[in-house]
């Protein structure tokens, strides 16, 4: 086995094969974690429809600011995490390692402003409970229910994403990810874009319901 | 391939079309558009997540396999959706 086709496993031809088949598994993977988000998607549809006030008056509690903060940071963090996988088609580890910094970055910006966030969601007893903002009618718990699960489900796909870039980042150093070798960046980069598709959708739905009443 | 490949100046392109409609969304929420807010910031966003569908995850320039199984996802999704969604509509749940 020569040192080029070490890398590929023995029941592909060659590594364009390899880096297809894996982008295929990568998908269906995302196929599932539509599902898995589309479930919470589809309970705050269902909660909205019934309790459409409740909701109305809740999501304004939401601070604005830092969700707004937060989505430029993802599609920004998107931006370079695309730029990271061309640089390793084109082969230039320098870039995919400055780039790959940098998403890393715009990861970890993202969790710090969402530090920020739920720390004064706390103050202001958003938590759903006992506890509960009183001046909320007690059905805004059930907005709360799905703001904490859904951001939270979320963040904890970015911590995933980010140990997977950090991976990454040390696998590009050591001169492991080049071409055509690039295919565990380009799942990672499948996987970062998917996460930010879900931001897509949380931000409208749970921060800018009814703003203009 | 089904494309040309895609050149640096287009995801920064792609990248600023993004922000653009991020900003679009943030400021429809603001006006007073009655029942079409939702449906409208909504279908903003859809167009932000073809966009990235398209170029950042590369379908464009994948084989049309990859476009089947990127659709089975919100075809499944549409499944879960309309079964639940016709239960609760037709039923006195509340």
């Amino acid at each position: 086995m020569t040192e080029k086709n070490s890398i590929v496993a023995e029941q592909f031809v060659d590594a364009a094969q390899q880096n297809e088949a894996t982008a295929l598994g990568l998908w269906t993977f995302i196929a599932t974690e539509i599902l898995f988000f589309g479930g919470l998607f589809l309970a705050y549809a269902i909660y909205r429809h019934f309790y459409y006030h409740e909701f109305d008056l809740a999501s304004r509690r939401t601070d604005l600011f830092f969700g707004t903060l937060n989505s430029v940071i993802l599609l920004t963090s998107s931006l370079t995490m695309v730029l990271a996988v061309q640089a390793a088609k084109r082969d230039q580890a320098k870039m995919v390692v400055r780039f790959l910094s940098l998403t890393i970055f715009l990861g970890a910006s993202f969790l710090v402003v969402k530090a920020f966030e739920y720390h004064k969601d706390i103050a202001d007893q958003l938590v759903p409970g006992e506890k509960f903002n009183a001046a909320l009618p007690p059905a805004a718990q059930l907005f709360f229910w799905l703001y904490w699960a859904m951001t939270g489900l979320h963040a904890i796909h970015i911590l995933i994403g980010m140990g997977l870039l950090s991976v990454m980042f040390f696998l590009t150093r050591r001169g492991r990810i080049s071409a055509p070798h690039f295919a565990p960046l380009e799942l990672t980069g499948l996987y970062w874009h998917f996460v930010d598709i879900v931001w897509l959708f949380l931000y409208p739905l749970l921060y800018l319901v009814n703003r203009h009443a | 391939m089904n494309a040309k490949p895609p050149t640096q100046k287009l995801f920064y392109l792609i990248w600023l079309a993004l922000v653009i409609m991020h900003f679009l969304i943030l400021g429809s929420a603001y006006l007073n558009l009655k029942f079409a807010n939702t449906p409208i910031v909504l279908t903003l966003a859809v167009f932000q997540m073809i966009l990235i569908l398209l170029y950042f995850m590369e379908l464009r320039y994948r084989a049309k396999l990859f476009w089947l199984f990127a659709a089975v996802g919100f075809f499944w999704l549409a499944l879960q959706w309309i079964l639940t969604a016709s239960d609760y509509l037709s039923r006195q749940w509340h």
